[in-house]
């Protein structure tokens, strides 16, 4: 599967970026980690953040996007994940995640 | 033992008291502590770790204890109160009976979205969101702008057909009865509803919306309806592998609790 890019631009007045991250930077605070010897895992870890907080998301096996904002309505990429998330805050602060 | 009734034939009486134990709840802090558990499973539920309350075999029996407990909380307050479900196959309109002024209120307004109407309006003062994602703390709804239209009787039967509980990957790729009415395969019955309401109620913090109480209630009717249909398929795994919860492995956050605990809903409260 596809590594997902990397972005960081100003979307409708909003600065949203993100980047692969390594395990250790995850945001999924109750996450197991997997075997060392694990080879290639198929789900990356990724972070995003818009306006500097964090903005959690997730991947399914099929390769699609959720984050914290909507997590019932998957999207093609991490971009596309930000972006419905800046349409969606209307302007709104994400605030910290909660652990 | 409390018998849980369609939203639609509800009394006033009924709907008053519901509304009121829920906004009792909240006033005394113990509703919020529901959306945080929640918020927490959600983000951490994946397809190839740990999963427990979303996208598992232990979707369904997670969010029956899950709404199990929320009723106890409610009766401790009103101890006639059950939980109604929203049949969103019939009531499928944003001036359905469900969303009145003297229930759930209504849709938000045009620009934020901010719910104006009944007992959750942010202007009442009983309802501000705490628990929640961004700053926004009013209940939000867009019924009906994200998706086309709620699921039909048809698209719910179709998944009720379908004879296996679960299946591998034991994840959102599973072609099985439980992925199919949590919503990631198939025609999307559960998580489509989300999308439809809108606000709140697309983020990990939905029970912000007390719609979630009574689409999960539908939901958890689906089980036990498909249950009757299907009465020698059983809930799998019954080993399962790691990370995923079998037929008698404790679920978190209750660590107490089985799937095979859950399967029959008769023990607790019947459905009308």
């Amino acid at each position: 599967m596809d590594e997902p890019e990397a972005f960081d631009e100003i979307y409708l007045g909003r600065h949203i970026e993100g980047r692969p991250a390594p395990d250790e930077h995850t945001s999924h605070p109750g996450r197991r980690s997997r075997h060392p010897d694990d080879g290639q895992s198929p789900v990356t870890e990724f972070v995003v953040r818009i306006d500097d907080r964090d903005l959690h998301v997730m991947r399914s096996m099929d390769g699609t996007w959720l984050s914290v904002v909507n997590h019932y309505q998957k999207q093609r990429t991490p971009l596309e994940v930000a972006r419905a998330a800046v349409r969606d805050l209307d302007g709104a602060s994400l605030v910290p995640l909660m652990a | 033992m409390g018998e849980r009734k369609d939203q639609a034939d509800l009394s006033a009486t009924e709907k008053r008291d519901f509304v009121h134990a829920i906004l009792e709840l909240k006033r005394q802090g113990r509703y919020d502590e529901f959306v945080t558990t929640h918020n927490a499973f959600i983000m951490s539920d994946t397809d190839d770790g740990e999963r427990t309350g979303h996208r598992s075999p232990s979707f369904l029996p997670w969010h029956r204890r899950f709404l199990l407990q929320f009723e106890r909380a409610l009766q401790s307050i009103t101890s006639s109160v059950s939980l109604p479900y929203w049949d969103w196959t019939k009531d499928r309109s944003p001036s359905s009976s469900l969303w009145s002024d003297t229930f759930l209120g209504g849709t938000g307004r045009a620009g934020d979205d901010r719910v104006t109407s009944g007992p959750f309006a942010f202007t009442q003062g009983s309802w501000p969101v705490n628990v929640r994602v961004d700053g926004r703390t009013f209940l939000r709804r867009n019924l009906g702008a994200n998706v086309r239209a709620l699921p039909t009787r048809q698209e719910v039967d179709t998944v009720l057909a379908m004879p296996t509980y679960d299946a591998p990957p034991w994840n959102s790729e599973s072609e099985s009865f439980r992925n199919h009415l949590e919503g990631w395969q198939g025609p999307n019955l559960h998580n489509r509803v989300h999308v439809w309401v809108g606000g709140q109620m697309l983020s990990g913090a939905s029970p912000n919306d007390p719609v979630f109480w009574l689409h999960h209630c539908f939901i958890d009717k689906l089980w036990a309806d498909w249950q009757a249909k299907h009465p020698s398929s059983g809930y799998v795994p019954v080993t399962a592998p790691e990370g995923v919860i079998g037929l008698r492995d404790t679920m978190k956050p209750w660590n107490d609790v089985t799937p095979q605990d859950m399967l029959d809903h008769t023990k607790f409260y019947t459905y009308r």
